[in-house]
């Protein structure tokens, strides 16, 4: 009997790893495609590296206003990198536009983790500190409310792709302990529990993953850059003010809500501070972190 | 007034002095006083009546003398013992007038004199005079019940607001002065200039406008506030009394030195005269009692302010007074990132809001903001004093011990005529670590943070985030394939366990080999016969095809095993070996001398026909 038992998992495992080197070797097939979109489109006009290295030569030359311009340039051609953004907000800085630096300097921080770039990160958080602490001196900026904080970890810091494949490392346990179940008459009752478990834990990541891409698709983060613009209760210069928002101010921005406002032909955009006041403001106050 | 009085004085008599005897006696006294008081006021009032038998119909205008634009009253008045119906006089187009109000007020008394009554009704015109020169008042027509009387006419002289200005001054009835307290002050130094009016104590100031523009290039200007407003007091000027009254008072600081020059100053003054009883200026007679603006100016003024001695010592600030400075600091221990508020306070007299802040080091391990400048300004009549305060924003960047340095701070007293020097005094500062807080200071008052020269890699900016497509996919197959192969497993586990053909099927290879091998371990034994072995052998071939073909074990014939394996596998030739080998293994089974040799090579038989019978089946 322990023979044929034996003869019988050998057989199982056999054939489990055979299905599973054929599913890894179909998987590159399927995703081909996928990764050939996701690659850059070819640069065409100019170099970008060409033109980084120009603007790095013009900011040793503490030219700042010149590699300010050469940075920029490539910021409106659409490319973005950490150190690009960690050296608009240095240039910013050198022209004591301590706003705009505060902004770049946290955008730098936030793509360099995104892309797990640690030294790039480093920096900018130190510069961002740097900023910071001086804002904080012109400005006394109120605390950010909880439940704003917990928006923002969950949506941006945590994000929907962790959501998602932490529902499927559920969905994964949930499968192998409902599996062991089916062999395993002696620990059948607690690993049946555990699959339980493991799929009431997989809905909760799933709908979380579902509600935070949601929420990423529909709100984007920004920080305000510019004093003297006033909130209004809706779109046109004529409604009434509801705050004066200043810099740093961080703030969320509805994506796909902007309006043109008459006669003044002004760009407003509808944001939440991180303090909960939500309103609409001069697109020109405020910048996106993506 | 006596008409207004005559119930009050009948309500007198009979309540309060009836008992006394003295009931006649004091309404007659007060009637006498308030005839004698009435008078004047009848006196002024260019009064001119057409008498009836028993009617005095009456013209009277407020003022005589009037200057272009003012207004005054024509009262036409009519008064007798009875009056019958009294009609609204009209008045006829005036040269040189305009009648501001066609509709009169009318006016009605009655009163009782000497045992005799008399009622009055009166009518009063408002009337601007419009042009320069002499106007004459016609008479006027006025009917009263069937009877027509006629008013007097009247002469008014109608004079220019300059010609009014030119005589009031040239008679220095009333004159402005800028006084100021000093002449050649130093520059920075405090002066006080007092515009005063001079007038005639016939005369009354009502209200004054001064001038809104005063020229006063070369000064600093300050107005000082007297909350208790001008007060007149009496002086003698050249043997004349005039009243003087400070309008206004300035603290002047000459920023520059040099022959430097005060504009004239200008005031409006409201002006009325003050006599009651006919006692008329010499200006002012013939002009009535309206009040009535003269347009007053000073004399402008020179001055040559000094500069300030050479050379000036260090620290000199722009201060000139007297004054009091210290330095503080409110809390000298800070932690790392705080703020230390230095204050330099100046106090005391002189030009505050001039005085710049003093220079002096600061250290490194501080950081230096904004400076923050607060003036408390305190104007008395004494002049500008108060407190300035310098408060610097200081933060601390790096830990350790440190010291303001002493400096010196000086100033120009006027009054000694020597500067003043102070010395600020050093002060300790000791910058800490906070122990508590976890995330980290920036220690440098400049950022050292050094650009990135290269870049890893371009992205497209505002590109969405990407999700490890491939990863998720694997994660969302790998269970899928699990639970799907896992169920295949679990139905053959309970499939072997359920279904006995099955199982036998399944298991008849494995008990073919494991027979096969017990049969040579038979043959190789001392303790067995051979001829067990062929048995052995022949149940082990036996064994696998029932099982295979789902057959009984035992209790057939061996052809009963070929035709099933026939019907099988379709083979004659393994068939006819199978019945041979059945046969030969029968035959040594039962044989009483079966040689081991023998039963060997029926051994190699039935492997070799077992691994045939496999491959069949």
């Amino acid at each position: 009997m322990i023979s044929r038992s034996r003869k019988y998992r050998h057989d199982v495992l056999k054939r489990i790893f055979v299905f599973t080197i054929l599913a890894f070797c179909a998987c590159p097939a399927v995703l081909t495609a996928q990764d050939m979109i996701q690659e850059l489109p070819a640069v065409t006009d100019s170099d970008p590296d060409f033109i980084f290295s120009e603007a790095n030569f013009l900011f040793e030359q503490r030219r700042y206003t010149e590699a300010l311009s050469r940075f920029q340039s490539l910021e409106e051609m659409g490319y973005s990198s950490p150190e690009l953004w960690l050296n608009i907000g240095l240039s910013h800085l050198r022209l004591d536009n301590l706003a705009l630096a505060d902004y770049y300097f946290n955008r730098a921080y936030l793509h360099a983790v995104a892309s797990h770039n640690t030294a790039i990160a480093g920096k900018a958080y130190r510069s961002a500190a740097f900023t910071s602490e001086r804002l904080a001196l012109q400005f006394s900026l109120p605390p950010e409310l909880a439940v704003y904080r917990l928006h923002n970890s969950i949506v941006y810091e945590f994000g929907w792709v962790n959501a998602f494949l932490f529902a499927l490392v559920f969905l994964n346990l949930g499968a192998v302990a409902l599996v062991l179940s089916w062999f395993r008459a002696d620990l059948m009752r607690l690993l049946q529990n555990a699959a339980a478990v493991f799929a009431v834990a997989f809905v909760v990541f799933l709908l979380l993953g579902l509600w935070s891409r949601s929420e990423a698709n529909e709100w984007a983060r920004g920080q305000i850059v510019q004093t003297g613009f006033e909130m209004r209760a809706s779109a046109g210069t004529e409604s009434e003010a509801v705050f004066s928002p200043f810099p740093p101010f961080r703030l969320r921005i509805q994506r796909n809500n902007e309006t043109i406002t008459t006669p003044e032909t002004k760009l407003m955009v509808y944001i939440t501070l991180s303090n909960g006041i939500s309103g609409w403001i001069d697109a020109e106050a405020v910048r996106r972190f993506d | 007034m006596i008409i207004l009085l005559a119930p009050i004085l009948s309500s007198f008599k009979y309540r309060n002095c009836r008992q006394s005897g003295l009931a006649f006696f004091f309404p007659l006294v007060i009637l006498f006083f308030l005839l004698a008081a009435d008078q004047p006021r009848q006196a002024y009032a260019n009064t001119v009546s057409l008498q009836g038998q028993d009617i005095n119909a009456t013209a009277s205008v407020s003022s005589s003398r009037l200057f272009v634009g003012e207004r005054f009253i024509l009262t036409i008045e009519v008064s007798g013992p009875e009056l019958p119906l009294v009609q609204r006089p009209v008045i006829p187009e005036i040269d040189g007038l305009e009648l501001l109000s066609p509709v009169p007020t009318a006016t009605s008394g009655f009163s009782i004199v000497n045992g005799v009554s008399s009622a009055t009704r009166g009518f009063r015109f408002t009337v601007e005079a419009t042009e320069e020169g002499t106007v004459s008042i016609p008479s006027i027509e006025i009917r009263v019940g069937e009877r027509i009387f006629f008013t007097e006419a009247l002469e008014l002289r109608v004079l220019s607001r300059a010609q009014i200005d030119k005589e009031l001054a040239a008679d220095r009835e009333l004159f402005v002065e800028l006084e100021l307290s000093n002449s050649s002050p130093f520059a920075g130094e405090q002066i006080i200039a007092e515009i005063v009016l001079y007038f005639r104590s016939d005369i009354s100031v009502i209200s004054y406008q001064p001038s809104a523009s005063w020229r006063t290039e070369g000064f600093w200007l300050e107005r000082l506030t007297d909350e208790r407003g001008p007060r007149a007091e009496t002086v003698i000027i050249d043997g004349v009394q005039y009243r003087r009254a400070v309008l206004m008072r300035y603290a002047l600081f000459p920023t520059r030195s040099g022959q430097t020059r005060l504009g004239a100053y200008q005031v409006n003054v409201n002006i009325r005269p003050t006599n009651r009883f006919g006692d008329t200026s010499r200006f002012f007679d013939g002009f009535g009692r309206s009040q009535r603006s003269v347009q007053l100016q000073s004399a402008a003024a020179e001055l040559q302010p000094k500069p300030l001695p050479q050379p000036q010592p260090a620290g000199f600030t722009g201060a000139v007074g007297d004054f009091r400075v210290t330095r503080s600091v409110a809390e000298p221990a800070i932690i790392i990132g705080e703020p230390i508020e230095l204050i330099t306070r100046f106090e005391g007299q002189g030009n505050i809001p001039l005085i710049d802040q003093p220079r002096y080091t600061i250290p490194d391990r501080l950081e230096a903001f904004t400076t923050r400048e607060n003036s408390e300004v305190r104007k008395s009549q004494a002049g500008i004093g108060g407190v300035k305060e310098f408060t610097e924003i200081l933060i601390g960047r790096r830990t350790g011990d440190l010291r303001m340095e002493a400096a010196p701070v000086a100033w120009f007293n006027p009054q000694l005529q020597r500067y003043e020097t102070a010395v600020l005094p050093e002060i300790p500062i000791q910058i800490r670590r906070d122990e508590e807080q976890e995330f980290v200071y920036v220690e440098e008052s400049r950022l050292r943070v050094n650009h990135a020269s290269q870049t890893r890699n371009w992205a497209q900016a505002g590109q969405p985030e990407q999700a490890p497509l491939r990863l998720m996919l694997v994660m969302t197959l790998f269970p899928l394939l699990l639970v799907g192969i896992a169920f295949w497993a679990k139905r053959f586990k309970s499939r072997l366990k359920d279904d006995a053909s099955f199982s036998r099927r399944y298991f008849a290879s494995e008990n073919a080999d494991r027979g096969m091998q017990r049969a040579l371990e038979m043959l190789d034994s001392a303790d067995e016969r051979p001829a067990v072995a062929a048995a052995q052998l022949r149940r082990t071939i036996l064994f696998y095809l029932a099982d295979r073909l789902n057959l009984e074990r035992e209790g057939k014939p061996g052809i009963y095993y070929g035709d099933a394996l026939k019907a099988k596998t379709g083979d004659g030739p393994i068939v006819d070996e199978l019945l041979q080998f059945l046969l030969r293994a029968e035959k040594l089974a039962y044989a009483p001398n079966t040689g081991k040799d023998q039963i060997r090579m029926l051994a190699e038989t039935a492997v070799s026909l077992l691994k045939r019978l496999k491959k069949k089946l």
